[in-house]
């Protein structure tokens, strides 16, 4: 079902709940996984990809749009007149934008990102949780994360006395 | 990360069954992409979330997890390894400092390994008994995380086996047991990436010669105790190599020297780069051009203007520019063609402490992953460990170090598999 347009192949993307969408076959290759299988020419047809509704899907591929590397045409500004850094700096804003989001959007996210192995994407969806990670005490982390303690109050003594190095 | 998932004609289009389809139903971050996240964390914060739960604890404590996060994490390479020598009382303490705040993570002290040489590469720190006459005797190798000793190779055997299986060879003369004149020896341990081995050079002088010796501490069993555990003799260098710290630096399995001021008028430029490769035990016939000579040939600064670093995986040439008060640097591309691109000019007005005294050069010891540069910069009552940002030109003295401390190397392990990593296994079942 790839097919062409405007001189720029096109690739079928589908979710599981029975959305397609076509995207430029560089757009589809941000993905590692994509880009596996259609280096691997298994992908003449329409890509399935398992495990990512319309809604988070739609949202991948919007970030993927804004970061491939641009020759002019993709929807985001042409980047013949402005500054390499200048771009870096404006991607850096649509970056914060997108990722302004609630918390289960961005662990599905994590989790699209994660399966279609999109190094960008993922380094940006982890990050609000590894900054949690790092700045917050361990009872915040634990509700942050939907975990429970469950080691007995002796046992939880043993381990943070091992693991003293990380609390200095 | 997942297997790649192949779409086939006879795909059903319809929706997969609901609580199949990933979409998350609540807050809940599964295992895979938890661990996709951890991957990014320093070894530091994993250390504290080991505390959590149970089955974080698991996760964070399983060795692939572990192997995973020492290869990729770059956060965590960012420690020296300090040797604090106590003359008086014969003792060493070793140091395990973080580069960016100055703390001490790890220390190991009072090693009674006062006449030992320290040397570092890789994730390996190594300590080396000279032996009378410039040999290399024992070796052991501490975990600076940890604290373990190990013994690779044990006084007893390094005496035991023969006598010559240590005299160092200089050409083809045989060298006298108990020659005088040997001024500089070196040691130095760098990681070989084809093999997964560490190898430790020495390189002593034998009759106005420079001869080496090479040992192998295998990648599987750093404890593999005896098993052909000897100093081997390996070829003399092409040129006679410094024994200064700061002119050598190993990248990728080649050890690469500056030249001594022995060299005296043989030698051409003062920018020449000799290359041990650490694998083949060999060294390359000729000196690599160094950037400076290769533009303008004959061209020569001072000796001591240049030294050598790895940065971010690359050999850099560092030449303290005193015509232009620049610190330039120069990386060497990793390709047989060998060509030095220009890497960044550090102003040393903004990188020297014009209030601290006898700051005039700064020696590079990592790039952090901001891009700032750690730099030691050695002045007449103390050293210090200075973080510079080369972009906004602001420095931030991290460490101050008194006469004494010696930065060994860099430290790039992960903090992480040195705590309990057994009995995680038993708590979990």
């Amino acid at each position: 079902m790839a097919t062409r347009e405007a001189g720029k192949k096109m690739i079928m993307l589908k979710s599981p709940d029975g959305m397609e969408f076509e995207v430029e076959e560089a757009v589809a290759m941000e993905s590692q996984t994509i880009r596996k299988m259609i280096e691997d020419d298994c992908a003449d047809t329409a890509i399935l990809i398992p495990n990512i509704n319309s809604k988070i899907l739609s949202r991948v591929i919007e970030y993927c749009n804004k970061h491939v590397p641009t020759t002019g045409a993709t929807g985001a500004a042409a980047s013949d007149t402005v500054a390499p850094a200048a771009l870096a700096e404006d991607l850096k804003i649509w970056d914060a934008e997108f990722i302004k989001v609630n918390r289960a959007t961005r662990f599905d996210l994590i989790q699209a990102a994660s399966y279609l192995n999109i190094k960008g994407l993922l380094d940006l969806t982890s990050q609000t949780t590894i900054d949690t990670i790092s700045d917050n005490s361990l009872e915040e982390i634990r509700s942050f994360l939907s975990t429970k303690n469950d080691y007995l109050p002796e046992e939880e003594q043993t381990i943070r006395r091992e693991n003293q190095w990380a609390f200095q | 990360m997942l297997d790649i998932h192949r779409p086939m004609a006879s795909q059903p289009r319809s929706p997969v069954a609901p609580g199949d389809n990933g979409a998350n139903n609540g807050d809940f971050l599964p295992a895979d992409e938890l661990q996709e996240v951890f991957l990014r964390l320093p070894s530091k914060s994993l250390g504290r979330l080991r505390t959590i739960c149970r089955s974080w604890r698991s996760m964070l404590s399983d060795p692939l997890f572990v192997a995973a996060h020492a290869t990729r994490s770059r956060a965590d390479s960012i420690f020296v390894v300090v040797a604090v020598h106590h003359p008086g009382h014969q003792l060493v303490d070793i140091n395990l400092v973080d580069v960016s705040t100055g703390a001490v993570l790890r220390c190991m002290d009072g090693l009674a390994l006062a006449r030992r040489r320290f040397c570092m590469g890789g994730e390996l720190l190594c300590s080396v008994e000279p032996r009378p006459g410039g040999g290399a005797g024992a070796v052991q190798m501490l975990d600076p995380a940890t604290g373990a000793i190990t013994d690779v190779l044990p006084p007893a055997d390094a005496t035991d086996s023969g006598t010559t299986t240590y005299v160092l060879q200089s050409g083809d003369a045989t060298a006298p047991q108990n020659h005088t004149g040997c001024t500089a020896t070196l040691y130095l341990v760098g990681h070989v990436p084809a093999t997964g081995e560490h190898k430790v050079l020495h390189i002593t002088d034998v009759r106005g010669k420079q001869a080496c010796e090479v040992f192998t501490i295998g990648a599987a069993g750093r404890n593999n105790g005896h098993q052909c555990q000897r100093w081997r003799p390996a070829q003399s260098p092409p040129m006679r190599v410094d024994s200064i710290p700061r002119r050598r630096a190993v990248v990728n399995g080649v050890a690469y020297f500056l030249p001594s001021h022995l060299n005296g008028r043989c030698l051409l430029d003062y920018d020449s780069v000799a290359a041990f490769d650490l694998e083949k035990e060999e060294w390359r016939p000729a000196p690599i051009r160094g950037p400076l000579s290769s533009e303008r040939p004959g061209h020569c600064d001072q000796l001591l203007c240049f030294s050598l670093a790895e940065l971010n995986g690359h050999l850099v040439m560092v030449h303290h520019n005193n015509l232009r008060k620049t610190v330039d640097m120069y990386s060497l591309s990793p390709t047989e063609g060998v060509e030095w691109s220009m890497g960044p000019s550090l102003r040393l007005d903004s990188v020297l402490d014009r209030n601290r005294k006898g700051e005039t050069l700064v020696q590079p010891l990592m790039e952090l992953d901001d891009r700032r540069i750690a730099l030691f910069v050695p002045g007449t009552q103390h050293n210090v460990v200075r973080v510079y940002d080369p972009r906004k030109e602001t420095r931030t003295d991290v460490m101050e170090m008194p006469r004494g401390h010696i930065i060994v190397g860099c430290y790039k392990g992960s903090l992480l598999p040195f705590h309990g990593m057994g009995e995680a296994r038993c708590v979990c079942g």
